[in-house]
This record gives structure tokens, sequence and C-alpha cells, in this order.
């Protein structure tokens, strides 16, 4: 698969095109970036960032053509499932990556032990309220007791522990990382 | 799957589990891609599958769909893992029944109370005492025993069950690499083909040439499964003088062999509007597997655009609905 390249003008030109406000087109362009990587995630992609870099540079590609994209994320659906349709007819598409990563050392006991730690750490750098939100969620069986003790719905509960737990799985890759 | 249920959880559950038809998948992912509300609740409800999954909360149906569609992942098994992670460093530890022992266990042996009564009157309470006391620990003991075996045979069987699926994620990743083997092996077959399809092409190209040459009306397209380098797109030129563009489809394997009526619906690339659709598609002739649909050459013209898709959908059992066979992605250029 041909990947086209992205020069900072057309990517400018795209930014302008997701939010006329540039600090809200970063976030925008974020936000695109996260539900592309995502959709190629739930097709069994095993590059998704690659293919989600290869969607938007396809698209700011048009944006410099001067072609008019209404709904930038509407038209990046159809943009992404033509990338998809090619990367899954690609004779060499995975079985490179496949190779590398078949090659790759497998978790031991040291590592299982660090990343326990730094899930343990994350946990209590977490404030309580939000700490104690994520413990019961993990003990608790049926989340309807704690949406009622909350005073919440279900959904709302769901969405809070969703983003509590973002905030921790981004710290503990970071641990982990070493960074 | 109508607009308004497209954010229910049923909905969600179901495209997570990989359960949804390919057209409900399409429709839900495009909402998504554009409804960040909406993603945010799969991403959520995902979290929370994972999470039953690993507590062992899913039913076998859910359980199997799950592990079919997670386990081949990378990254979905990653998080099955960091979902575990949490799941332990959450469990409650138990260590107040020693320190309370610890702290009756300190009054009654203490000194000062051995230097003011005598021998055997300071010992038959204590006795008592501490039977009572022995009796309590022992339960406790005994209780947390229970407690501790049960958790051990579970995390013995969730070892086990994570041995099993990994040895399974092993044969088949052999199995793919022998795959692999085999792919590498049939390349040349399909060059070949693919050599013969150029060929077809480059004689399909002569022939709209040689209409487009004596200003014949309609321009004729022939579209392969299967999607090409961007670069290299099926392509038709069409001209003020051309009424239709007839796109023509052949269909591979059963679908060749087995008389159906078929549904064809073009739209642009961008934008995704339907400019045309055709039901009631039947093969050119008898036994054949070449099917036409004939587009008004206007209909291109209108949208200004240069880059189309022809979805191909095959009328279901009922006959009241259509289910998506096939996308082809062409252009039309207007000189």
């Amino acid at each position: 698969m041909k990947t086209l390249d992205l020069n900072e003008e057309a990517f400018l030109r795209l930014l302008a095109r997701l939010n006329a406000d540039p600090t809200l087109a970063g976030e925008e362009y974020e936000k695109l970036r996260a539900r592309l990587i995502y959709f190629f995630e739930r097709k069994g992609c095993r590059i998704p960032a690659e293919l989600c870099d290869e969607t938007i540079n396809r698209i700011a590609r048009k944006v410099e053509e001067g072609l008019e994209i209404g709904d930038v994320f509407k038209f990046s659906y159809g943009v992404a499932r033509l990338v998809l349709l090619e990367h899954w007819n690609d004779p060499k598409r995975e079985w490179e990556q496949l190779d590398e990563r078949l090659s790759s050392p497998e978790s031991d006991r040291e590592s299982d032990e660090h990343r326990l730690e730094c899930m343990k750490k994350c946990l209590q750098s977490l404030p309580s309220e939000e700490r104690d939100l994520i413990v019961k969620n993990c003990i608790l069986d049926k989340k309807e007791e704690l949406a009622r003790s909350l005073g919440v719905t279900i959904n709302a509960l769901r969405l809070r522990v969703f983003r509590i737990r973002t905030k921790l799985n981004q710290c503990r890759e970071k641990c982990v990382s070493g960074s | 799957m109508a607009q308004q249920t497209i954010g229910d959880d049923q909905t969600i559950i179901r495209y997570l589990l990989n359960e949804l038809s390919e057209g409900e998948q399409a429709r839900f992912e495009e909402t998504y891609l554009r409804d960040e509300s909406l993603f945010e609740q799969v991403q959520a409800l995902e979290e929370e599958l994972i999470e039953d999954y690993v507590k062992g909360g899913l039913s076998g149906h859910e359980r199997l769909r799950f592990e079919r569609h997670y386990l081949a992942s990378d990254q979905r098994r990653a998080r099955i893992q960091t979902a575990r992670e949490l799941l332990r460093v959450c469990s409650p530890k138990s260590s107040t029944q020693t320190a309370a022992d610890d702290r009756i266990g300190s009054k009654l042996f203490s000194p000062r109370s051995r230097l003011r009564l005598p021998a055997k009157q300071r010992l038959a309470p204590v006795f008592g005492v501490a039977a009572a006391l022995l009796l309590l620990l022992g339960t406790g003991l005994s209780i947390e025993l229970l407690r501790l075996r049960r958790h051990l045979a579970t995390v013995s069987e969730e070892r086990a069950a994570i041995e099993r699926r990994a040895k399974e994620s092993e044969r088949r990743l052999v199995h793919e690499r022998e795959l692999l083997a085999e792919e590498r092996k049939q390349s040349v077959a399909l060059r070949e083909k693919l050599e013969n399809l150029n060929s077809q092409l480059n004689r399909l190209e002569q022939e709209r040439a040689r209409s487009e040459a004596s200003k014949n009306q309609i321009v004729f397209l022939a579209l392969t499964s299967g999607v090409r380098n961007i670069n290299n797109l099926d392509r038709a030129v069409i001209s003020a003088h051309t009424s239709f563009v007839e796109l023509r489809v052949e269909l591979e394997g059963r679908e060749a062999t087995t008389p159906r009526s078929y549904r064809a619906i073009v739209k642009t690339v961008e934008g995704d509007k339907e400019i045309w659709t055709q039901e009631g598609i039947k093969p050119r002739r008898r036994k054949s597997a070449q099917y036409v649909v004939r587009v008004p050459a206007d209909r291109f013209k209108a949208t200004g655009a240069q880059d189309f898709t022809l979805t191909l959908g095959v009328q279901t059992v009922g006959g009241k609905d259509y289910e998506e066979l096939e996308i082809y992605y062409f252009q039309v250029t207007v000189r």
C-alpha cells in the first residue's frame, strides 16, 4: 500500500477545516485520530496507528486539492474503508509485522510484577473519591447497587468509571514504559 | 437498525461481539466516527464487557463470542491483562483479625497482672479466656482458609483456562504461518490471473475508446472486486455526448451459479450521496455471472465528483431486503 506524505501546509489546511480556532482544531484532530485508530483496531488490524495516519494523509491531500468537504468525520469513514480494503488486499500487509511480533520475547514474572506495582502506584495516586469508585466498581458484582448509592444512572456511572480508568491506564502505561 | 436504536446498549454490545450484519456495522461505525458521545459510550461499554469477562460474569454464548473476537488481537489481549491487574489490585486483604488478637493477648499476659494474684487463681480464668480466644481464632482461621482455598481454586482454573487459550493461540499462529507459505505459493497463479484481467481491461478500454471516437452514447466500464492501488482505480471518461455509463461486474464462486436478484446502489465517495439505485438485476444471460447496471451519465455529471462506489446487494431469502455483497470503487471523469 502506497503511503502518501503529508506536508505542513496540507496539515494546517486540514486543521483549519476541522475548526477555525487553532486550539480547538488540535483537539478535533486528536478526536478524529482516536476514533480512526479504534475503527482499525476493531477490524483486527495490527498497525492501526499507521492506517489511521494514511487515512488522515489522504483526507488532507483532498483538502489541499481544493475538494469541499462538509463533514470531515463523515468523509473520513469512506476513506478509512478504502484504506482498510487496500490493506487487506496488500500481500505484504501483516506478515512482516507478524514475524516481528512472534520473535519478541514472552513476558516474564519480573515484568508482570512491575506492571502490577505500577497499577497499584497509579491507583494510589488517584484522588480518594475516584479511587473509592474504581475499587467499589471492581469488587461489586451489580452495578445497579453502586449507581443507586451514588444517585446516578448506570450509564452515568459507566462513563464516570471509564474516564477514571482511562486516566489510570495512561498513568500505568507511563510507569511501565519508565517515562 | 433505526437511527434511534444505534446508541442503545444492546446494539453496542452486539457490535462489540461482532453480531451485527455488515450493513448495520457500516452504519454504526459511520455514526460513532461522527458522534463523540456515542464513541465514548462504545468505549465505556467495551471496558465493562472486558471487566465482566475477567470477573467471569458473561453468559456462555457471550464468553465464546468474546474470546473468539478478543483473544485474536494483541491490543485486546493487553487490555484484558490490564483489567486483570486492576482486579488483583482492588481485591480486599484480611489483616484485622490478627491485630485484634494481638491487642487482647497483650492485656492478659502483662507482667503487672501476674504479680497481683496467687498462681492458681490467676491461671483458671486465664485458661478459660485463652481457650475461648483459641476457639475464636481457630474459627476465624478456618473461615479464612476456606476462602483462600476457594480463591486458589478459582485462580488455578483461570490459569488453566489462560494456558489452554495460549496453546490455542500458538496453534493458530503455526497454522497461519502454514497458510502464509501456501499463499505465497499461490501468488504465482494469482499474478497470471491478474495479467489476464489486465488484458481484458485493455480490450474494454479499446472498446470504450472506439465508442468515444464514434460518439457512441454508452460508455462501458468493467469493475473488478478487491480494491486496487488508489492511483490505478477503474476509470471511465464521459463526454457531453454520453447518455449512459454501463457498469459491468463479474461475480465469482457460488454467487456466479446461484440465480438470485440483485440491487445496485451508486454513491459518491465524498459525502456518501446516493445517485442511482437499481433493483431486480438479473444476469445478462442464463447461467452467466455477469451483471450490468446502466446509469444515466447526467447523474455523474450533476455531482461534480470523480470518485464513486457501487454497492452490490443480493436479495435475502424472504425477498424483502438486500444483503450487502460487494463494494466496487471507480472513477468517472467528464471531458
